[in-house]
């Protein structure tokens, strides 16, 4: 049985990146919050703080972050955390 | 171990359509991509497609999954092709997550946008260097930017950034530009951007982001500075071919050499399209196109080698 997982992502309608992050989680069968930065601009300034980088999207899985599409990252998150 | 008429390999715009042709001619097909993102997801507009007179790149390629999915073929996303083996009269290709078996092959794996390998490009990478202009443009509203790239795509670039920055430098290592004349006429026009030609990066510097590009100008050899807060490069692409060397003949920047009339390759029942490809003017239109023809050169192979089809 896995940790409990707390998954959120900040990404924007226009990031392809963003929607191939929320699609690769999707199929995994994996929930998140998904935080539109289109939707709430204000929130930029977050996504910024927790990555300390510009790009989005912005992962962040319990509190570990992944910037960009990065699937081996992820992978190993989600391994951790007993969901892959 | 699954086996399959035809195995597509890549989800862009040449995939998606040999999926499509291969579809309606009744083949067993999968095909197996790491993404749909690729080049096309990376456009913002595209202009240049006969029946679309301006859809976002992302629209153009979700439009194409959508009509693809119509069809009965298997589609693996996020799986990644490592290696192809050649069997006796089949072809193998080993995934990231399994293995599959077919007679025919269609190599559609796209180009990856290059990086510029100049001194601290790693270091600001996320923290003002982006490859990703639909991604990242907005961090960089109010803020000076500069576009690396005087081709289709720095224009395309510069044209956008132009709404919401102040101050847009195109920075191009020729002494001209390069893109579409309808786009030059449009960033020349525009009051926001300074184009900067015979541009020689030499590095980018800042504390922990991005403040400065420095360059050389190769008319006078003359050391210049430009103060950005974000920079897109968009210097073109290279091909995702790394899995096939040694199996299929590339050419000297490793693109697949192809016969134009059918797309095969040096090996038979290998096949080949879009811009992974040896061809002048990659273009969207070009990509599906080479799809479409390499599914019905691979139909008429199969076809031939098999009385069953």
């Amino acid at each position: 049985m896995g940790k409990e997982l707390n998954i959120k992502i900040y990404s924007s309608p226009d990031c392809i990146y963003c929607h191939v992050v929320k699609e690769y989680l999707t199929q995994k069968g994996i929930t998140f919050e998904e935080i539109d930065l289109f939707e709430q601009p204000e929130k930029r300034e977050e996504a910024e703080q927790i990555s300390q980088q510009k790009s989005i999207p912005v992962l962040v899985i319990n509190d570990e972050v992944v910037v960009g599409w990065n699937k081996a990252k992820i992978d190993e998150l989600l391994k951790k955390y007993g969901v892959l | 171990m699954e086996s399959y008429d035809l195995i597509i390999i890549g989800g862009g715009p040449a995939g998606l359509s040999a999926g499509i042709y291969a579809s309606r001619k009744k083949l067993k097909t999968i095909l197996i991509t790491k993404d749909f993102a690729g080049q096309l997801g990376l456009t913002l507009w595209v202009e240049n497609y006969p029946g679309f007179k301006k859809i976002k790149g992302q629209e153009l390629m979700e439009n194409l999954k959508n009509q693809l999915a119509e069809y009965d073929i298997t589609i693996k996303n996020f799986e990644e092709a490592n290696k192809i083996e050649i069997l006796k009269d089949k072809f193998r290709v080993i995934t990231s997550e399994g293995d599959y078996l077919a007679e025919a092959l269609i190599i559609s794996t796209g180009a990856l946008a290059k990086r510029l390998n100049i001194l601290n490009e790693e270091k600001f990478i996320g923290r003002g260097i982006s490859y990703c202009l639909t991604c990242d443009e907005k961090s960089f509203e109010g803020k000076p930017v500069a576009i690396i790239g005087g081709g289709n795509a720095g224009l395309e670039a510069a044209l956008e950034l132009a709404q919401f920055s102040p101050k847009v430098y195109l920075l191009e290592f020729l002494n001209n530009l390069t893109g579409d004349e309808i786009l030059k006429e449009a960033v020349l026009a525009n009051k926001h951007i300074e184009v900067v030609t015979g541009v020689e990066l030499i590095s980018f510097e800042g504390e922990s982001e991005l403040q400065k590009i420095i360059f050389k100008d190769r008319r006078t050899d003359e050391k210049k500075e430009i103060l950005v807060d974000g920079c897109f490069v968009e210097i073109g692409t290279k091909p995702h071919t790394e899995f096939l060397e040694g199996l299929i003949e590339l050419n000297e920047k490793k693109e697949i050499i192809i016969n134009p009339k059918t797309m095969e390759t040096s090996v038979k029942g290998i096949f080949a399209a879009g811009d992974v490809c040896d061809f002048k003017h990659k273009q969207i239109i070009l990509a599906a196109a080479q799809g479409a023809l390499a599914a019905l050169s691979a139909y008429q192979y199969l076809k031939e080698k098999n009385e069953r089809i």
